[in-house]
């Protein structure tokens, strides 16, 4: 009950935040524009608050449960990740005055048709980004209350299209940031308790590595326990790092900066953000084999973060630490799946369907409805692995078209297009493989469950090779080049 | 407000447009060329320089930490202060390497641009129109 | 046949879209097929540029081409005939064929090269004329709204210099910003600093009877806009809407961002207006004493983001004024510099 209500009052707080993010400014001698510019740290806190999803705060913590302390190599590549997007994009982005990435396409490639298949392929990374949302949520709201999943699922569709539609979408900055501070306290302040409340003799046993399972204390990613530790965590670390500078909905908010070198400033504050954030999901990850190994025989690892409070402190203090978690790993379900399905609906509405003026209200519902459906079987597979795909395809689709957008003048309409297909298909092709079947080889098992270690490269390896095969660079292509970097 | 109901007018072309609801083929627009193309290249260059650094550097840390990780397993079993060393080197040690990699990074474009700024450009962040502040 | 030839005729036009050097091959291709010639030369001032097939031995393509180019005629030094490109009455380039064909045939194909060359150079010549068009459009500052500043300055001088001095420093704000040269666009956050100088200098004259209110999210501070699209929308509505009404008039400037879109909504409270004159006013009729800065602002936005990107604006008699404006959040070209 306690844990319902925490979250009923941060989606009030959420909606009221919304509304002051526009507030009415009165006319005064000293009312700036200028001044009421978004300053970056908000920016930062923002993309960090739309960027930590119930990947990172249910996810980490359960996959470390289950399958390792290497899980962490899950968070170093999602912080990574802005390095890459505050060498590669972050400047030049917001030079382009793109907002999203098929509006990229278009200023690099003076195509308006290549915009439809950027389009399709927002769509596939969000609809893979959604759904572990949505599980998490559904996971959150049963644990709390008591509903089935699916009750739970519907539920956070309704609450996240409806929140978008009562002005979601019109100014998200502030709800993000106040979403990230929300999500770092109620997820350290249970943190913090649970390593003093715990004592020593379990701190001490948390710390201790084990044997069984085997190489669950080894610090690497062995996917499917294939044996191939090192190709796993590379793939992992190629998909997250490079994923997130191909996020559609992460782009987006650079546009909201001032200047080139504002985005780029803001890129780095995220990496602080995200850094502080990322110490404190192996907090329950850890503890949780000592306390809840349950777990995962029950297949219910993703529950962790919310299970643990009560377990070492039960009664009513246990009962308000839970509802704190709840109500992190619910924020961070709202700032994200909201941000996402704005994303989406443009996707939808804007560059696939090409209707001009809004259909997004409908694009919303039905993105989210869409993103239910997909969620509702989808109970048992891990978040931080569906999550791992979004950013998979991600990474062998828009990271190459940016990257080599921006920094490659040759870069031709044939080449980008065939790149987008063939990193698109491989990745969500390897992707669905790996959820069909089970595979003797152990190397086909990495490479099919985590894909970015060839996709990536054979996308880039398209895009070049075509580019210089085929077709001329667009006119005035190395102008629009030159532009992204001129001071 | 007393009067009537207000009604939504437009132009025709609009309202035939709107009433149509799929955009239609535009007039593209030119695109505006950096003001000084020789010099747009140099900065070019060097943020492509910086970036492929960047980059590389960024690769040699991921690929670096968990590389000695899995070539020394060793790390397993020393501990510092309770905590195997590896463990600590993967949940804390890369963050402020990230960290420290990225300002590097901003710090040299932003240098980069400092330099081969055009002449006539502004400096700083913004516009070249008319700012308020302080004017009062 | 017919059919055949007009097909053909058409796509050489679609070979010759980005001038003679761009589409020079797949065009000496296609004119080798229509004229059945052996080879097909196409040359401009400078030489040749494409060839389709091989020229007989021993053929001076150059010393043919000085001979075209200084008679201007077409000419026949068998096997090779030569006919000149006159695009646009200049002399522009040669078409040279090798075989057994008439000089007739040779001389009309010419012409039909020059032709679509000469619908080349426009179709380049149409962006940079509509690039031109937009700046014949911008807005035009106000001679009345000039006259009325000054006078309110004047006013204030002596009762309340301080108030004079910041007025005076908001007017030359305003000049700065309409004379500003620099490209055609500006950031909303710029825009709205315009629109709020002009306030400032309207409010003097009404007395402050005008209350304002402004409600902008954050986000859409940065997004690039054609330049003085938003003051001039807001001078409409004090000037038709406020000014002829009596006792305090009030009016809210909110901009939103939806998705891929921008929304910036002007709304007074005044006197309102008829829809038929506010329909006439945007179709381009209308008094010419009325709306000429929103039919401006109207036409510039369909010219820059398409037809279906204009003003709409929702009016009646005595119910006030609410202007909108709607458009993509991006736009190729649309870049404030």
């Amino acid at each position: 009950m306690t844990g319902l209500l925490a979250i009923g009052f941060l989606i009030a707080a959420s909606l009221a935040i919304g509304v002051y993010g526009v507030r009415a400014a009165r006319t005064t001698p000293d009312f700036l524009v200028a001044s009421r510019r978004v300053g970056g740290g908000w920016n930062a806190m923002a993309i960090a608050g739309e960027y930590v999803s119930a990947a990172s705060v249910l996810g980490l913590a359960g996959l470390l449960l289950k399958d390792g302390i290497g899980t962490m190599w899950y968070a170093v590549g999602f912080t990574a990740g802005y390095v890459a997007v505050a060498a590669l994009v972050a400047g030049p982005m917001r030079r382009s005055g793109a907002f999203t990435v098929p509006d990229f396409a278009e200023y690099r490639l003076a195509s308006t048709g290549v915009r439809r298949l950027c389009g399709l392929v927002v769509l596939v990374i969000m609809w893979l980004y959604l759904v572990p949302q949505f599980k998490g949520a559904g996971v959150v709201l049963q644990l709390v209350s008591g509903t089935p999943y699916w009750v739970g699922v519907v539920l956070a569709g309704l609450v996240v299209s409806g929140s978008i539609a009562m002005g979601g979408m019109r100014s998200a900055t502030y709800v993000q940031a106040f979403h990230y501070l929300v999500k770092l306290a109620f997820i350290a302040v249970p943190a913090v308790f649970l390593v003093v409340r715990a004592g020593a003799e379990t701190r001490a046993r948390a710390l201790e590595p084990v044997t069984v399972p085997d190489g669950w204390s080894r610090p690497l990613l062995d996917i499917g326990d294939a044996g191939y530790p090192l190709l796993s965590t590379w793939s992992v670390l190629l998909a997250t790092t490079l994923g997130a500078v191909g996020l559609p909905h992460v782009v987006m908010r650079f546009h909201t900066s001032a200047s080139a070198r504002a985005a780029r400033r803001v890129a780095v504050m995220v990496i602080a953000l995200l850094g502080v954030f990322y110490l404190f999901p192996v907090v329950y990850g850890l503890f949780g084999r000592v306390l809840t190994p349950h777990l995962v025989h029950q297949g219910a690892t993703d529950t962790v973060a919310v299970v643990l409070p009560g377990e070492v402190a039960p009664g009513t203090l246990g009962g308000l630490l839970t509802a704190l978690v709840a109500a992190g790993a619910f924020a961070a379900f709202l700032s994200t799946s909201s941000g996402l399905l704005l994303a989406l609906a443009g996707g939808l509405s804007h560059d696939l369907f090409g209707s001009g003026l809004s259909r997004l209200r409908l694009a919303v519902a039905a993105g989210a409805f869409v993103a239910v459906l997909l969620s509702l079987p989808a109970a048992h597979v891990d978040i931080n692995v569906m999550v791992g795909w979004a950013f998979a395809v991600a990474a062998s689709t828009f990271c190459p078209l940016l990257v080599l957008g921006i920094w490659w003048p040759r870069l031709t309409l044939p080449g980008a297009v065939c790149g987008l297909v063939v990193g698109g298909v491989s990745a969500t092709g390897a992707a669905l493989a790996s959820v069909a079947g089970t595979y003797a080889s152990g190397l086909l098992t990495v490479l099919l469950a985590q894909p970015a270690a060839w996709t990536v490269p054979l996308a880039f390896a398209t895009m070049v090779g075509v580019s210089l095969r085929w077709g001329s660079p667009p006119e005035g292509a190395t102008r629009a080049v030159l532009r992204l970097h001129a001071p | 407000m007393t009067g009537t109901r207000r009604v939504r007018v437009s132009s025709p072309q609009t309202r035939i447009a709107l009433a149509r609801g799929v955009r239609g083929v535009r007039r593209p627009l030119p695109l505006p060329g950096p003001a000084d193309p020789a010099l747009a290249r140099r900065v070019f260059v060097a943020q492509r320089r910086a970036a492929v650094r960047t980059v590389a550097l960024l690769a040699l840390v991921l690929f670096g930490t968990s590389g000695l990780i899995a070539a020394l397993p060793v790390l397993d079993r020393l501990t510092v202060g309770g905590v195997p060393l590896s463990w600590l080197v993967l949940a804390t040690a890369t963050y402020p390497l990230l960290l420290l990699i990225a300002a590097w990074h901003v710090r040299a474009a932003e240098r980069t641009e400092d330099r081969l700024r055009p002449p006539s450009a502004p400096t700083g962040d913004g516009p070249g129109r008319p700012a308020r502040d302080g004017r009062r | 046949m017919t059919i055949g030839a007009l097909r053909e005729a058409r796509l050489l036009g679609t070979d010759l879209r980005a001038g003679l050097r761009a589409g020079g091959a797949p065009a000496a291709r296609r004119i080798r097929r229509l004229l059945r010639a052996d080879a097909v030369l196409l040359a401009d001032l400078d030489g040749p540029v494409a060839r389709h097939g091989t020229l007989p031995a021993g053929s001076d393509t150059d010393a043919l081409l000085a001979e075209v180019y200084e008679h201007g005629t077409a000419l026949r030094r068998p096997p090779l005939c030569a006919a000149p490109l006159i695009v646009a009455g200049d002399l522009s380039g040669c078409l040279v064929a090798a075989g057994d064909l008439g000089e007739e045939d040779l001389g009309e194909v010419a012409r039909l090269v020059a032709e679509h060359l000469d619908h080349a150079g426009l179709r380049t010549a149409r962006v940079r004329i509509a690039a031109a068009d937009l700046r014949t459009l911008r807005a035009q500052i106000s001679p009345h709204f000039l006259h009325n500043a000054l006078a309110v300055i004047a006013a204030h001088i002596r009762s309340d210099p301080a108030r004079a001095r910041g007025l005076l420093t908001d007017f030359a704000d305003y000049l700065r910003y309409s004379f500003s040269t620099q490209g055609d666009y500006a950031t909303v956050a710029e825009e709205l600093q315009a629109t709020q100088t002009y306030l400032e200098l309207q409010r003097a004259r009404f007395d402050d009877r005008l209350d304002i209110t402004v409600r902008m999210a954050p986000e859409i501070l940065p997004v690039a806009v054609p330049f003085l699209v938003v003051q001039p929308i807001v001078e409409n509505a004090v000037r038709h809407g406020l000014e002829r009404k009596a006792g305090r008039g009030h009016i809210s400037v909110s901009g939103v961002g939806e998705g891929p879109f921008v929304v910036i909504e002007v709304e007074d409270d005044g006197v309102g207006m008829d829809p038929a004159l506010a329909r006439a006013v945007l179709a381009g009729g209308g008094p010419p004493a009325r709306g000429v800065g929103l039919a401006n602002v109207d036409q510039r936005l369909r010219a820059v983001y398409g037809p279906e990107h204009g003003l709409l604006i929702e009016t009646a008699p005595d119910s006030g004024t609410k202007v909108i404006i709607r458009v993509p959040r991006f736009m190729r070209g649309v870049v404030a510099e």
